[in-house]
């Protein structure tokens, strides 16, 4: 049992890295803005240590949704030194909502496959 | 906890001897850097231990640049992440520019650009000396203007851009080093874009004219003025995508 339940484990972290685009829009757009070190503890702190975003794949994604302008940046100072938060722009928005409700669509479908019960109910 | 200012220098040496490029991204790895390791310091590691933690986050990652006809340039550890930052910004502008010139053509800039042709095809035609100093004069001399202001370096009392730091310090001097990183990497990138065929332009120009004169009759006027035209356009939305990039820059803005 324990093996199998790495196995989904394994294979949960492989969709997370598909979707997790959507992740960090969820987050920002729930947060308001983040700076990158803040978003890879929150995913940690919400999945009970379970998903490990690693910064190989945050930052990278981080700076593709900057370049396409789906966020925009502000540096502050904070503590002596330059921290960059990250917020969603106008244009992004539209951008963020369609890829947060095509993963909750996603985990809907999984869960009705999985569970055929409690989605007839 | 709070890191003290030697253990801090400590990360900053090691982050530029990863030869980084741009500020705004060693600005972004440095708080990364400082706020794991405090964070980790807080639970009871030392300094070295957490520094060697925060460190297997950022070295082992990889990034290839591929080039066409050559040999990967291969990126890894903090470096790879810059490398792959400006790629990003680098693919982005191409799709923009190829938008930016496809819109022309469907705007109220097509009147524009028709007078442009007119005005280059007169040029090539009558070989007048006095275009091509208007043309350089509108072109060349705003672009030196903006570029010099691109590579300004912030600091605590605003702006702050001398010859004498780029010169006079010392090469291993950890203050040198940083400010020698360069300010912003969509602005660097747009730099890239901009920087060859301005700085080229005092010689093409004129080349230009005497290819102009030496053709005469050879190559047509009409092609001539195409690729002039051509040239007008790409320096235009360039410019124009430079402008965007300044005005979204938040010039100042450190509190």
């Amino acid at each position: 049992m324990y093996k199998f339940m790495n196995e989904i484990i394994k294979i949960m972290n492989q969709h997370i890295k598909g979707s997790l685009n959507a992740i960090v829009l969820k987050l920002l757009a729930d947060n308001g803005r983040m700076y990158g070190y803040e978003i890879t503890q929150k995913v940690k702190e919400l999945t009970s240590d379970e998903i490990q975003i690693t910064e190989g794949a945050l930052y990278p994604l981080l700076h593709k949704l900057e370049a396409e302008e789906i966020l925009t940046t502000k540096a502050e100072k904070v503590d002596g030194r330059v921290r960059k938060y990250y917020e969603i722009t106008p244009k992004g928005n539209e951008v963020a909502h369609f890829r947060i409700s095509e993963l909750a669509a996603f985990a809907e479908n999984l869960n009705r496959i999985l569970n055929p019960k409690s989605a007839t109910i | 906890m709070k890191l003290n200012a030697s253990q801090i220098e400590t990360i900053e040496y090691y982050l530029l001897s990863w030869e980084l490029k741009y500020k705004d991204f060693y600005d972004e790895i440095l708080d990364h850097y400082c706020t794991d390791i405090e964070s980790q310091m807080k639970a009871g590691l030392t300094f070295d231990d957490a520094f060697d933690k925060t460190n297997q986050l950022f070295s082992k990652y990889y990034y290839a640049k591929f080039i066409r006809f050559k040999e990967p340039l291969n990126h890894y550890g903090p470096k790879a992440f810059e490398a792959e930052y400006v790629d990003g910004y680098r693919k982005t502008f191409k799709a923009k520019l190829k938008n930016h010139f496809f819109d022309i053509f469907r705007t109220y800039q097509i009147g524009f650009l028709g007078a442009l042709v007119i005005y280059f095809y007169y040029f090539f035609s009558n070989n007048v000396f006095l275009s091509t100093t208007l043309l350089m004069a509108i072109l060349y001399l705003p672009s030196i203007i903006i570029l010099i202001l691109m590579t300004r370096e912030h600091s605590k009392e605003g702006f702050a851009w001398s010859w004498k730091s780029i010169f006079f310090t010392q090469e291993n001097d950890i203050n040198h080093k940083r400010s020698k990183l360069f300010r912003n990497v969509k602005i660097g990138v747009l730099q890239e874009f901009f920087l060859l065929p301005i700085t080229l332009m005092p010689f093409y120009v004129p080349l230009l004219m005497n290819v102009n004169k030496f053709f005469n009759g050879y190559l047509s006027s009409e092609l001539k003025t195409l690729i002039l035209s051509l040239f007008y356009i790409y320096f235009g939305i360039v410019l124009k995508l430079l402008l965007e990039s300044v005005n979204s820059w938040n010039l100042l803005k450190f509190k």
